[in-house]
């Protein structure tokens, strides 16, 4: 970009690269997913097509950059992962994160979920293999970033915990309780921190 | 003596017919890999790169990855493995354990570009950079850069600015731009620069040689002019490619 020259604001629809100065971060215009500022400039970050949202009550018009491949997520601190569980211990939970919010992972995160963050309530008397066993699959939302091995998530809350599991038979159980599933075979009950939203 | 190389004939023409200012013959194509999620194959003359990109991901565990890599929650760590092929030079090389070689050049290449890739946007996380050297007709390191610019951005990995990278000598009193093997056997200074294109500003700068004050500015210089004309192709293919990608969504342009 030449000294002095001015900014016209790119226009949408047109295809952008890491480093094209998009627009002035006058107040017009915010940076959103592959934009970035810097010095008062909105420069892009992506190889992609451009594209605008319009902010609701008339804020600043958000760019994106859209790159052909669907964009990478991280599991961010409150996002709502789900997962299947790996390994139990008496402390711990181990779980495998494949889908975070909406979008499916390529390749899986640790997750890591301790005894107390299993529910809210009787914390003292929880015991781990009456909320989870191995292979189940459960939706939880990440507490911390935790360390380079694990996220740690919870599932202290009503519409938390497991979403799918299968029976000692072998067959898939459906939710009966907050604490229970049933096989929908045999009609054996198994103790499961269910993810239970009552009606 | 012997045969004597005239690194520069009369007309002013260097051993491979080329220009001092002109860089050799590049060629890129992107996407090549369906299972890495950024890959490109770099040609820059006889020198042959391939790079292929994995990221972000979980990090790897501590027993897998190099010692060298800093695993933060504030930001998604770079780890570059770069490896030579056996039959990269002229005849079989053997495959060294412990290259120590590679494993700088690795790190040289990872420092370079955690100055443009955006890593606070991936805690946690590591963006693993893969580089084989199928071919070497010297200038391997900046044909690294390029090709691992090109991987990223193939990826949709953010990144603030291309870095592209030449390398520059000085050999018969002139500036060369883009040194093959036989110039790099002249005895003259190297400059390998990478720059970031748009903001013109160094990246990294390798100073193996030893290159006189009066000397530096004049291959410093041709060594800035070898970037910006890689970078005039490295734009060219990565717009072809991203309009033709994002054609094939279904997402036409106003052109």
């Amino acid at each position: 970009m030449a000294e002095g020259a001015p900014l016209r604001a790119v226009v949408a629809g047109t295809v952008v690269f890491p480093g094209t100065a998009l627009a002035v971060a006058d107040g017009q215009y915010s940076a959103g997913s592959g934009v970035y500022l810097r010095d008062g400039v909105l420069y892009a970050s992506l190889a992609g097509h451009l594209q605008q949202k319009a902010s609701e009550a008339g804020g600043p018009v958000e760019l994106h950059v859209l790159h052909n491949k669907v964009p990478a997520v991280v599991p961010a601190i409150g996002s709502l992962v789900t997962g299947k569980v790996t390994k139990i211990s008496q402390r711990v939970v181990s779980i495998s994160i494949m889908i975070v919010e909406k979008t499916p992972l390529v390749s899986p995160y640790r997750g890591m979920l301790r005894l107390e963050d299993i529910r809210s309530t009787d914390k003292d008397h929880i015991e781990v293999a009456k909320c989870f066993r191995p292979n189940d699959i459960v939706v939880a939302e990440v507490l911390s970033l935790g360390d380079s091995r694990s996220f740690i998530v919870t599932t202290a809350k009503d519409h938390l915990g497991v979403v799918h599991a299968t029976s000692f038979a072998g067959f898939t159980m459906k939710p009966f309780s907050a604490q229970e599933m049933v096989c929908t075979k045999s009609g054996l009950r198994e103790f499961r921190k269910v993810a239970w939203v009552s009606t | 003596m012997g045969s004597k190389i005239e690194y520069l004939s009369v007309e002013g023409l260097r051993v491979d017919g080329r220009r001092p200012g002109e860089i050799r013959c590049l060629k890129v194509q992107l996407g090549l890999f369906d299972m890495a999620d950024g890959s490109c194959y770099y040609e820059q003359g006889n020198t042959k790169v391939l790079a292929a990109v994995y990221g972000p991901r979980q990090v790897a565990s501590r027993m897998t990855r190099p010692s060298a890599t800093l695993v933060s929650t504030a930001s998604a760590a770079l780890v570059v493995h770069y490896t030579e092929a056996t039959f990269s030079t002229g005849g079989w090389r053997k495959q060294q354990r412990n290259d120590r070689k590679a494993a700088e050049a690795g790190q040289a290449i990872r420092k370079a570009f955690e100055a443009v890739v955006m890593t606070h946007l991936y805690p946690n996380s590591q963006i693993e950079i893969f580089l084989q050297l199928l071919q070497n007709d010297w200038s391997t390191f900046p044909a690294c850069i390029n090709a691992t610019t090109l991987a990223l951005v193939d990826a949709g990995i953010p990144m603030r600015d291309y870095l592209v990278a030449s390398t520059a000598g000085f050999i018969d009193g002139t500036a060369l731009v883009d040194l093959c093997q036989i110039e790099s056997e002249a005895g003259g200074p190297e400059l390998p620069v990478a720059i970031c294109a748009r903001t013109q500003s160094v990246a990294l700068l390798h100073m193996d040689s030893k290159i006189g004050l009066t000397l530096f500015d004049q291959v410093f210089d041709a060594a800035l002019q070898g970037c910006n004309l890689i970078f005039k192709v490295v734009d060219a293919a990565v717009r072809q490619h991203a309009t033709q990608l994002l054609e094939t969504r279904g997402i036409g342009f106003n052109r």
